[in-house]
């Protein structure tokens, strides 16, 4: 091995010697429970019935809430609080989700790589004017989130 | 003349890729239970008034920048860099019988260019 050999060996250990990586991982919520979620049956289940089954929703339809004079920022809870049974009754749709975030980093000396990504799952229930479920859609795309970032993407 | 360079690559994305082709919506034909059945849950949901309206979102921001730094004092001697922040989006409308009534589509993440 020649001297320029050596001193790109060094360059290498160098770079690798002061280089990092970061992993990040967020969650916001809880899973939501598949089981549950496949006892819901269109035109028979209620909307206490999930409300019992699933608890508060992170989102509710907000539009009967405006039409008398609740803003929209009042009609809509933040995530983890518990909105009143109120604002509840007059809902067309609720939507419960779990969002989670991976992120990843390579910081090296003359180049940096940072990637993060943010997918929830989400389950939409559409109710009827007899306050039983319509319809309803659910996704989980949590799970298409790459573990690794770009190396797995 | 001596300088430190760097090249800095950022990549987020929020949501999902459409599940489905939009041309499997069929004007006037296809119903609100067809679009969540093919695409899932919406992003956002919104009332008009002449009926609701459904809009599916994927978002993708790419970011790179290049600096030229002085290594002793950490001066920034030139920086370039760029973002790009673009969406696909799908709105479908309905009239109030639930039936399609107007489809929108807009691709837009794959037009980006890498760096």
């Amino acid at each position: 091995m020649g001297l320029s050999g050596i001193r790109g060996w060094g360059l290498t250990v160098l770079v690798l010697a002061t280089s990092g990586c970061v992993m990040a991982r967020t969650y916001r919520d809880q899973p939501l429970d598949e089981q549950k979620i496949a006892g819901i049956q269109r035109g028979v289940t209620t909307k206490a019935d999930i409300l019992t089954l699933l608890g508060p929703p992170q989102e509710i339809d907000a539009r009967e809430l405006t039409a008398v004079g609740v803003s929209f920022d009042q009609a809509l809870p933040r995530p983890g609080e518990k909105p009143p049974a109120e604002r509840l009754v007059s809902a067309r749709w609720f939507r419960y989700t779990y969002e989670r975030g991976n992120g990843m980093a390579m910081i090296l000396i003359l180049f940096n790589y940072l990637d993060f990504d943010q997918k929830n799952d989400s389950l939409v229930i559409f109710f009827d004017g007899d306050d039983k479920v319509e319809d309803f859609a659910f996704a989980k795309d949590t799970q298409l989130l790459p573990r690794y970032g770009f190396w797995s993407r | 003349m001596c300088a430190a360079a760097g090249c800095t690559i950022g990549r987020y994305y929020n949501g999902a890729p459409l599940r489905a082709e939009p041309s499997a919506i069929v004007q006037g034909q296809s119903t609100k239970s067809d679009v969540l059945r093919q695409f899932g849950p919406p992003t956002q949901i919104m009332h008009q008034t002449d009926g609701d309206a459904f809009v599916y979102l994927y978002e993708q921001y790419n970011y790179s920048s290049f600096r030229l730094q002085d290594p002793i004092t950490r001066i920034s001697w030139f920086t370039y860099s760029r973002s790009l922040d673009n969406r696909d989006r799908l709105l479908v409308m309905f009239d109030f019988t639930g039936v399609v009534r107007g489809v929108a589509i807009d691709h837009q993440v794959a037009a980006m260019p890498s760096l």
